[in-house]
């Protein structure tokens, strides 16, 4: 299952609409501790963020992977690792 | 003694766990940072990257479409995206006709005749619709001699946006209506300032007394006197202190297959000459 939705997140941060990747991060992060969550938010940084005004360059994807990860932690430690 | 061990392994699964993610977690900001701070290197690294799989999905997904049961599914796709790029295209002339009305109007009372810069033709190797900062790949770089402010043009010569980033073969395009990018224009001969607001829609604020209507151009004066919209409705509400004007991308950006890039335009270049 987190192979899968690494795989769909992954292709479909190039090549589908961003929820779509926005929602495999969320999956990923609830039941995981999913560093491929972090890639997915990398990716599609590298991939489609412009050079320019200070609010483009802000890599917001990356940043919100993190915050989900991360921030679904304690939640990760309180009902599915114990 | 059994719920020691499993206790234990269950801490050390817990503390590896933890431990890949803070790596991952480490090793994206410090690519990040090392971007920032490089201009962009591991992004022209990636978008090399992307561009041959994105690429190579296509044509897969080409050879899936043209077999079997999807096959009568991707003739009518292809017939609705046909008469989608149809109507499009015959917006994307009325708007062109009312642009270049507009400019004729304008060179009639100056001396001197303004001549076209070169460019070159590139292809569009990414879908429009998966980046959530409004921009797509083109698969020409700095090799073609592109540069960072180029404008990208469709076939028929209307704004579809900037270049933001040159690679050594694949460029980055901030659309025209990227979301929160500023662009000032000219609608009905008054200037205002559009407001990207993503999937090819603006708005913008005019004051009221204007005789604006659903269908007319949007131009800019930074961009050539090229159209880059065209007016798609207008909230007109006698209480509020100015209309709304909401506008709509004039080409089909998911049917591009290639555009015409044009070097970036300087300010002094439509100053008349002396």
């Amino acid at each position: 299952m987190r192979i899968t939705l690494a795989f769909i997140g992954l292709i479909s941060a190039l090549t589908l609409p961003p929820w779509i990747p926005l929602v495999c991060i969320v999956l990923l992060s609830i039941r995981y501790r999913a560093w491929e969550a972090i890639l997915i938010g990398a990716l599609i940084d590298f991939t489609w963020l412009p050079s320019g005004t200070a609010m483009h360059s802000l890599p917001l994807c990356t940043l919100v992977a993190i915050i989900i990860v991360w921030g679904l932690e304690p939640l990760r430690q309180q009902f599915l690792l114990s | 003694m059994q719920h020691d061990a499993r206790s234990f392994y269950h801490s050390r699964d817990t503390h590896s766990g933890r431990g890949r993610l803070l790596l991952a977690t480490g090793i994206v900001l410090l690519l990040v940072v090392t971007d920032i701070v490089s201009h962009g290197i591991v992004r022209s690294s990636v978008r090399a990257g992307v561009s041959t799989v994105t690429s190579a999905l296509r044509e897969i997904g080409a050879h899936i479409a043209q077999n079997g049961y999807f096959a009568s599914h991707a003739a009518l796709a292809h017939e609705n995206q046909s008469l989608q790029a149809e109507v499009a295209a015959l917006q994307e002339r009325a708007a062109l006709a009312t642009a270049l009305q507009a400019q004729v109007d304008a060179l009639s009372n100056i001396d001197h005749l303004v001549t076209s810069d070169p460019g070159i033709t590139a292809p569009v190797v990414s879908s429009s619709l998966a980046s959530p900062y409004g921009t797509f790949l083109i698969g020409a770089g700095t090799v073609d001699g592109i540069t960072v402010g180029s404008t990208v043009l469709s076939t028929q010569g209307t704004v579809v946006g900037t270049v933001s980033d040159a690679g050594g073969h694949t460029s980055t395009v901030l659309e025209i209506f990227a979301p929160g990018r500023a662009i000032n224009a000219l609608l009905d001969g008054v200037a205002l300032s559009v407001k990207g607001k993503g999937g090819g829609n603006a708005s913008a604020l005019v004051p009221h007394g204007l005789s604006i209507a659903v269908g007319d151009a949007v131009i800019s004066p930074t961009l050539g006197e090229r159209p880059i919209g065209i007016v798609g409705h207008v909230d007109n509400d006698p209480s509020s202190a100015a209309i709304q004007v909401y506008i709509g991308s004039i080409v089909n950006l998911d049917a591009l297959r290639y555009v015409f890039v044009v070097p970036p335009i300087r300010s002094d270049s439509s100053a008349p000459k002396k």
